[in-house]
């Protein structure tokens, strides 16, 4: 009787021990690193040298580096160590070399997610990257930083989510392909995310995305306030710089054109597989990018309506966006099309340092945009630190945050 | 008395239980993965971040890369310009050549079609003088 009392104590006592444990236990959840937030430690960035890429970014790499604070560390992703000098005094800046053989964009932002919590920082990489060889960034970086590499089940590019204070904000496309993939509702999906990213998830947009990543127009604040990118506004702007003007525009275009290979010499190079790579024509095409925009207003719109509604103050930013359908037709992953510059002023780094909020702002070239996307930081209360030398990539169709990935927050 | 011991066992076991508890709780951080060699406890990229930080002097603030490579294709370019240039130069050397043999066959050809003409007077002039000529 004494034994049988006994054995029923303890297995009471054993049963209240498990399901209590988490009631003790307080296990830190890790959560997808916000673009809002402390002072920006380190961050990762890929250089791509003439002879292995045809967009040559080493003056922006520059620009970035020397653009952010100076005790921001930066790794550099490089593919080709040997073809690159630097100056004596580079403690700021650490190589992490990709072998050689492998190709790799100058895009660290899309392959993969940093979460962490207090103890650990990990990169979640998705169920599948294609895009040249970028799936190995995350193990490069991986090996050098000593942090885990998480590989999710799950399909995204880190361009399309964007985390604000207390929820990830991810684009329409993702969550409707995970949920064709995994024959789940969109609710669930949204849930899987959620647990993935220890964060709400709010899906923006609810059809086919015009804009490829939500990072170039959606750009989330503190003090629950989004900015979001107003294509009519910029093509006003760009509208009034075009008709009077019209000798600036001109410039910009053929600035685009004579810097789209590094060499203003350079009018086409021919790939690894020998097909020849032309240079976009931009002279003349600023008039039909401001149509362009026009016609892009109105989905913007619905986005800043639909994170409206969920509370948010939205502050609108100006942008340049050139079609996207004609880029889409002929855009394969491993080689997207480029185009007329999307000049997205959304797609930025923000940090807050002693209340002092500081955004890091890329820069195009058309004067009048370029100042007006300033003021409008600068009237919601942001410290601007413009970073010059974007076009190049933004005919590419990617600017700063793109180039710039987060690692770390103070 | 057994209500007693009872409750006593009971005590005894509440105890251990909240020890294993305590234990679980004290050792969690290092249950949790951690990958190769990084740091057990803390975070293990912040870690990282100050060993760099330390590496880094006070003066490295302004950073400059160049890339090599854009100084070497830059070579080719002129390289294959050089080469452009006097394929050019000869092109258009085998062009005046091309164009004085084209000026001759056409000088000739108007030779042959004068000498032609000239035979056909000659001819005529033959016949008239009543000469029978072999076709």
């Amino acid at each position: 009787m004494k034994t049988t009392t006994i054995g029923i104590l303890f297995t009471l006592l054993s049963l209240i021990t498990f399901f209590a444990k988490p009631l003790f236990i307080s296990e830190p959840i890790p959560s997808v690193l916000p673009d809002v937030g402390t002072k920006i430690k380190l961050v990762v960035c890929s250089a791509t040298s003439a002879r292995k890429s045809s967009l040559r970014n080493t003056e922006l790499v520059n620009n970035i580096v020397n653009g952010l604070d100076e005790d921001v560390h930066v790794m550099l992703l490089v593919n080709d160590r040997a073809a690159f000098k630097q100056s004596s005094n580079n403690g700021r800046v650490t190589f992490v070399e990709v072998p050689s053989e492998s190709d790799i964009t100058i895009w660290p932002q899309d392959p993969f997610v940093v979460v962490n919590d207090k103890e650990n920082t990990k990169l979640i990489t998705p169920g599948l990257f294609k895009r040249k060889d970028d799936r190995l960034m995350a193990s490069q970086l991986s090996a050098i930083l000593g942090v885990e590499v998480v590989k999710s089940e799950l399909l995204f590019e880190g361009g399309n989510i964007v985390c604000g204070e207390s929820e990830v904000f991810i684009g329409f496309d993702t969550i409707s392909i995970n949920s064709q993939v995994f024959n789940l509702s969109m609710d669930e999906t949204q849930k899987r995310f959620a647990k993935l990213f220890g964060r709400r998830v709010v899906t923006i947009g609810n059809e086919t995305q015009d804009i490829g990543h939500i990072d170039l127009i959606v750009t989330p604040l503190s003090n629950n306030r989004i900015a979001v990118a107003d294509s009519r506004l910029g093509a006003e702007i760009a509208n009034r710089t075009l008709t009077q003007s019209p000798d600036r525009i001109t410039r910009f275009e053929r600035n685009c054109e004579r810097g789209f290979f590094g060499d203003a010499s350079i009018n086409a190079l021919v790939d690894m597989d020998g097909n020849s790579i032309d240079c976009p024509e931009v002279v003349g095409q600023t008039a039909i990018a401001i149509s362009d925009s026009h016609k892009l207003a109105d989905s913007l719109d619905k986005i800043a309506t639909q994170l409206a509604e969920r509370g948010y103050d939205i502050v609108r930013v100006p942008a340049l966006i050139p079609n996207q359908e004609s880029e889409l037709e002929t855009e394969t992953e491993d080689k997207p099309a480029p185009a007329f510059p999307f000049m997205s002023y959304n797609n930025v780094l923000t940090e807050s340092v002693a209340n002092l909020s500081i955004v890091y702002l890329p820069q195009y070239g058309i004067a009048e945009l370029d100042t007006a996307a300033i003021e409008c930081w600068e009237r919601n209360g942001f410290e601007v630190r413009p970073i010059e030398g974007f076009q190049t990539s933004a005919m590419h169709g990617g600017a700063l945050r793109c180039c710039t990935k987060v690692l770390l927050r103070e | 008395m057994n209500a007693k011991r009872m409750l006593l066992n009971a005590g005894t076991i509440c105890l251990l239980a909240t020890a294993v508890l305590l234990s679980q709780s004290a050792l969690s951080g290092s249950a949790s993965a951690t990958p190769g060699d990084a740091p057990a406890k803390g975070d293990n990229l912040k870690q990282r971040v100050k060993i760099l930080e330390l590496l880094q002097e006070e003066d490295d603030k302004e950073f400059l890369l160049v890339d090599a490579s854009l100084s070497d294709l830059n070579a080719r370019v002129e390289a294959n310009e050089e080469r452009c240039k006097r394929t050019s130069k000869r092109l258009v050397q085998t062009d005046k050549r091309a164009q004085k043999r084209t000026q001759q066959i056409s000088d000739n050809r108007a030779g042959i079609r004068m000498i032609r003409g000239t035979i056909e007077r000659l001819k005529a002039d033959l016949r008239a003088n009543g000469i029978k000529l072999s076709d």
